[in-house]
């Protein structure tokens, strides 16, 4: 068990916790003598997370839950065993797994029925990949693995014998209203290797819960609650849930939530508690626009992002209505000491962080164009970089490192309302981090 | 025609925008192919002002009819169909504390005919930014009655901000998507799978 907790701590620390693994004694046969020991089989190895990841985009990684001990596979036996020498030996068989728990502020919790899955799930491109995490500031998802065992139940001069195994992998893909505040999450099992006793009769129960404040059921899908699992065949089960942030100019009156699947495995053999996994999913954050005085500004009706994930603002030198300020913002990178937003992966990448206060921001763009012609040349405004709405602005952080130029008004301007509008559905609040991309 | 409304209204990024407050159109910058407004999507347009950050000076009159004739003076004049799903509309400069100013719809949901004037821009674009409403150079008068959808009509063109905007309209339609799902089918209301 020391070989789990190892593995499990290591993955934290790399930020790869994608799943609660579950890892176990299984050699993938019936084993015909006891191996109470962890063996060298693990569940199937998970590529790291991506350098790009890990350095800059996402900053903060949601510890996942800390695994049982006392239900982990190896403890169990060993209780089994020490049972079997002091009272007769019960019939059946037991069954083990890493048991996940971690008893926290349950707001909502969901039963999720599993329906047959018809291979249409809308996963994005790298979601396959073993281990990958979140995916953009609405989209996450996740891979991970549960292997389950069979064991006889130990006897007076009899070991327990390993008389099954079953590995199954446990896709999670979640997803945030950005225009509502409502997020989701789907769930996908599939057992993909079974032997022995193990390949028939192990069901599979699946409950998404979550937490944080006021977060609520909206729907579940309504299919099988306890399901078979059979060798190749995915059942999805699907989760969501609403948050209620009130309207305000205040990021203190944002709510937090994270949605945690538990996915509980039972054989009928067995006489002992279902095994039960968990993970968690990253630090959501849900907030909602206040209303104006102006009557007529559109309505927000509030939305939900992956805080911890810092997007990267794109623009393109040559498709689009800004590619000249793109083309400034590619020479204003290069051109100041801290080569503002531009992520290369390195330590001293500095991000921007979005600054809502108007009227720094107006310092900070006074400062930026002091020196530029007064009046501007006919049809040209002057282009500041760091944007002036940012902390990294030239009035704030980017004092004395600032970059500008005469850029045509209709380009300048298109670029600036794009930006707010991304600062929108993005969710920017005061504070939050950015990096900017210049794309061909 | 009663008196219009006046008021010094802030805008930033040289626009403002006609706005029905149940739109979920993006907020963007076009000028249409008139150089003075740009129909961004129902419930939104978007009208482009010289001045880049700070203030211009806006009026607006809701009319049950179309003005007897138009009115003198003014550099830009171009009318537009509006279509306003919610029945009301009016106009937001896209600050956070934004004027009082009424609603332009004064009828029912539906298409509504804005006449949009405007003189000064190419003052405005010379100073670039107004921090007070005294030294405000560019104004602006927005007229609005029931309408049935008949194309825009221009009627003035003469200030050298729509010259250059003409010349090659902005098109706010070849920017890539605001949000980056990843390649993910995400629905923005994060609603049910789609």
């Amino acid at each position: 068990m020391k070989e789990t907790t190892r593995r499990l701590a290591r993955g934290i620390a790399a930020g790869a916790a994608a799943i609660a693994m579950v890892t176990s004694t299984a050699t993938g046969a019936l084993a015909t003598t006891t191996p109470p020991t962890p063996s060298p089989k693990a569940p199937p190895a998970r590529t790291q997370v991506p350098e790009e990841l890990k350095a800059g985009v996402q900053k903060n990684w949601r510890p996942q839950p800390k695994p049982d001990q006392t239900q982990s596979c190896s403890t169990v036996k060993e209780r089994a065993t020490k049972a079997s020498k002091t009272a007769g030996p019960k019939a059946g068989l037991i069954s083990c797994a890493d048991f996940i728990t971690s008893p926290r502020d349950i707001k909502s919790n969901i039963a999720v029925g599993l329906d047959p899955d018809d291979g249409t799930d809308p996963l994005p491109a790298g979601c396959g990949a073993l281990g990958s995490k979140i995916v953009s500031r609405v989209v996450d998802c996740q891979t991970g693995w549960v292997v389950y065992e069979l064991w006889t139940r130990p006897k007076p001069e009899e070991p327990p014998k390993l008389v099954g195994t079953a590995t199954v992998q446990v896709d999670s893909f979640d997803q945030l209203g950005w225009k509502a505040p409502h997020f989701n999450r789907t769930v996908k099992v599939k057992m993909t290797e079974a032997t022995g006793l193990a390949t028939t009769g192990l069901t599979a129960t699946v409950n998404v819960r979550c937490s944080g404040s006021k977060c609520a059921d909206d729907y579940a899908s309504g299919g099988s609650f306890q399901q078979e699992l059979l060798l190749g065949q995915p059942w999805t089960g699907f989760a969501q849930f609403n948050s209620s942030p009130i309207a305000s100019d205040s990021k203190s009156d944002a709510l937090f939530h994270f949605m945690t699947t538990s996915i509980s495995l039972h054989h009928p053999l067995t006489d002992n508690p279902p095994y039960v996994s968990e993970h968690d999913s990253e630090s959501i954050r849900c907030d909602k626009r206040l209303p104006t005085a102006d009557p007529n500004t559109p309505n927000d009706a509030g939305g939900c992002v992956f805080h911890d994930f810092w997007p990267f603002y794109t623009l393109s030198k040559t498709t689009g209505t800004a590619t000249k300020t793109a083309a400034h913002i590619e020479r204003a990178q290069i051109a100041t000491a801290n080569h503002w937003g531009l992520y290369t992966g390195g330590a001293k990448d500095k991000a921007l962080n979005r600054l809502a206060d108007e009227t720094l921001a107006n310092k900070n763009r006074t400062e930026a164009c002091k020196a530029a012609p007064n009046p501007r040349p006919t049809g040209m405004d002057c282009d500041e970089y760091p944007f002036a709405a940012t902390y990294q602005g030239a009035a704030l952080e980017g004092y004395g490192d600032s970059h500008w130029e005469l850029i045509d008004f209709r380009d300048n301007r298109a670029e600036g309302a794009y930006r707010k509008n991304w600062y929108a559905e993005n969710r920017m609040l005061d504070g939050d981090a950015f990096w900017v991309k210049i794309v061909p | 025609m009663p008196e219009p409304v006046t008021t010094a209204l802030s805008v930033s990024d040289g626009q403002f925008y006609l706005v029905d407050p149940s739109t979920r159109v993006p907020l963007l910058y076009s000028a249409g192919s008139n150089g003075l407004v740009g129909i961004l999507g129902d419930g939104a347009a978007c009208i482009c002002t010289g001045t880049l950050d700070g203030f211009v000076q806006v009026a607006v009159a809701p009319r049950q009819g179309p003005p007897p004739s138009l009115l003198p003076g003014w550099d830009e004049v171009v009318d537009i169909a509006f279509h306003a799903p919610s029945g009301r509309f009016g106009v937001h400069g896209g600050a956070i504390e934004g004027p009082q100013l009424p609603n332009l719809a004064d009828a029912d949901p539906g298409p509504y005919r804005v006449r949009v004037h405007a003189r000064g821009r190419d003052a405005g674009l010379g100073v670039e930014t107004v921090r007070s409403a005294s030294d405000i150079v560019e104004e602006y008068l927005i007229v609005a009655w029931p309408g049935n959808g008949d194309p825009e009509v221009v009627h003035q063109t003469r200030d050298a901000a729509g010259d250059h905007l003409r010349a090659l309209p902005p098109d706010p339609t070849g920017m890539p998507p605001l949000m980056d799902t990843g390649g993910a089918q995400a629905d923005p209301m994060g609603r049910k799978r789609p």
